[in-house]
């Protein structure tokens, strides 16, 4: 009986809200909406992986290893779209932030999405998703600081319109991050709304020697849109508590000390 | 499900592991309750433990290594868990007693390091044993080149089994994967340091690392030689790419043709 009672429970959580919904039309290629920055201070770099080569496919055909990335500012605005060819069986950096139009701002999203999929992975039912690794240059750093993608969180379909694809419910629901924020440090929590649709943000901040709420700093969120919350502990560690209707708000946390960056995914 | 938290290990660096006895959502069944934080570690023929005291609900608390200097062997690899009940001394197979579980995302800590000049780095992580004899299948694409930078792959294992294997590490280029550039010795239930520089290997290159008998969570740490700055990152699987589907299968083809590339020299 209590199984029955937990499941009831939970379904309010789960019951067709996935974290991200298949695409519209299976086969098309997936990718995360990476996070861009752009500035004086600010560069965006991607590694290009040659998945085809990688299962040892198109290996003699060039147009295999195509991809697109579609770039979009903080509301979600498509602002532009490159094609690059990946080299086979060898790394390609991509300096992101120089694709980026200078009228596009200082934060934005991008997906990075594969011409072909190996016919080894769609003879299985299966397609590419791009959830690969970016890295941050802060203030001309003599290291990047790099961090991987995890969500299937946008499509590109046949026409070329992007889906996005990440799951939200009728509930609001907390993300509470595990990570402790500093005293001494500062830090920007980065939110990426990959729904199809607006969302409210909220970016509770609380102590964590009691679980009191110091602040709380919210955002609409458009589609594909992103925001960067700033968090300045004073005098006593913290930790933040993001409320949304996405079924998993998995922020990127960057923080800073004395001019240096770290990044990390939440 | 058993799972753990490593202190960390790097040249340079001492790590820190900063627990959390809080859900990482609130909707996945959350079970307040005061836990028990433990170090193990092996000694090659038993998983021992000590305990580091209780955490209440809601509380935090970061170990730094220096913190069990004194209560583990200087060479050892400790793994911190947090559990319910406590862990016993000692045992033949690593602890089994009941964890908080979520999914949406994992139950993490963060595990950080420190260098010598007082910058931090760090990542959200815990580490699952990893079946025996397993394997490892990893593209280096997070190696950093400038002069004054180090790179290192830092090898993190554990298994149910307290014994201390041996295994081989090669390290390839992708585009020529017949001809060997390295080989090393790593070892289970421990973080193994594995340099990347000094291979001729060029930004443009794909370091293909291969591990045949031995599963890891690569991490890839690169640091200025006089520790000022610092990088640290896990990748996935590289099949994790692919989705839907028999993702299981792209797993084996994957691996499949990268061990035979390499078996080929």
């Amino acid at each position: 009986m209590k199984s029955i009672v937990d499941r009831l429970v939970r379904a309010k959580w789960s019951f067709m809200q996935p974290l991200a919904h298949y695409p519209s039309q299976a086969g098309v290629p997936v990718s995360d909406l990476f996070v861009w920055r752009k500035s004086e201070d600010w560069e965006t770099y991607f590694e290009l992986t040659d998945m085809t080569g990688m299962y040892d496919e198109g290996v003699a055909s060039e147009n295999t290893r195509a991809v697109e990335v579609i770039l979009f500012d903080i509301q979600g605005h498509e602002v532009g779209r490159e094609r690059i060819m990946s080299p086979l069986h060898r790394r390609s950096v991509i300096d992101v932030s120089a694709l980026v139009p200078s009228v596009a701002g200082e934060l934005g999203t991008f997906c990075v999405l594969h011409d072909a999929t190996p016919e080894s992975v769609a003879s299985i039912g299966s397609s590419l998703s791009e959830r690969g690794y970016i890295s941050f240059r802060y203030k001309q750093a003599p290291l990047r600081s790099y961090v991987h993608g995890n969500l299937n969180a946008a499509s590109r379909l046949p026409d070329g319109r992007v889906e996005r694809l990440a799951g939200s419910g009728l509930l609001e629901r907390e993300f509470r991050l595990q990570h402790e924020l500093r005293p001494g440090f500062e830090y920007e929590i980065g939110v990426v709304n990959a729904s199809g649709k607006t969302q409210t943000i909220h970016c509770d901040v609380l102590a964590v020697v009691d679980g009191r709420r110091i602040e709380t700093l919210s955002v609409k969120l458009p589609s594909g849109g992103v925001h960067a919350f700033p968090v300045k502990p004073h005098g006593t560690s913290q930790r933040i508590v993001i409320r949304s209707r996405l079924v998993m708000a998995r922020p990127l946390v960057f923080s800073f000390k004395d001019d240096k960056l770290a990044v990390l995914h939440g | 499900m058993a799972y753990f938290f490593p202190i960390l290990k790097a040249p340079g660096c001492s790590g820190w592991t900063t627990v959390y006895n809080f859900s990482p959502n609130n909707w996945e069944g959350e079970k307040p309750a005061t836990r028990n934080i433990s170090a193990l570690w092996s000694d090659g023929v038993s998983w021992r433990s000590h305990s580091l005291g209780q955490l209440e609900y809601g509380q935090t608390r970061r170990i730094p290594a220096s913190e069990l200097a004194e209560m583990t062997p200087e060479e050892s690899q400790v793994f911190l868990s947090l559990t319910d009940v406590p862990i016993p001394p000692t045992a033949s197979s690593l602890a089994e007693a009941a964890m908080p579980f979520t999914s949406y995302p994992n139950w993490r800590a963060t595990l950080g390091l420190t260098s010598e000049s007082g910058t931090e780095v760090a990542y959200q992580g815990e580490i699952h044993p990893f079946p025996m004899p397993g394997s490892l299948l990893t593209f280096g694409h997070l190696q950093q080149f400038a002069a004054d930078i180090e790179n290192y792959l830092l090898f993190v294992n554990i298994e149910r089994n307290p014994a201390i294997r041996v295994g081989k590490l090669e390290i390839r280029n992708a585009a020529e994967p017949e001809k060997l550039a390295r080989e090393v010795e790593v070892r289970s239930n421990s973080i193994s340091f594995v340099s990347l520089d000094g291979l001729g290997f060029t930004e443009s290159d794909l370091p293909l690392i291969l591990c045949k008998g031995m599963s890891a969570i690569p991490l890839y740490f690169s640091r200025t030689k006089d520790g000022a700055f610092l990088s640290l990152e896990h990748t996935h699987p590289p099949a994790s790419s692919v989705v839907y589907g028999k993702q299981l299968d792209a797993h084996k083809h994957l691996k499949k043709i990268w061990f035979s590339k390499a078996a080929a020299a």
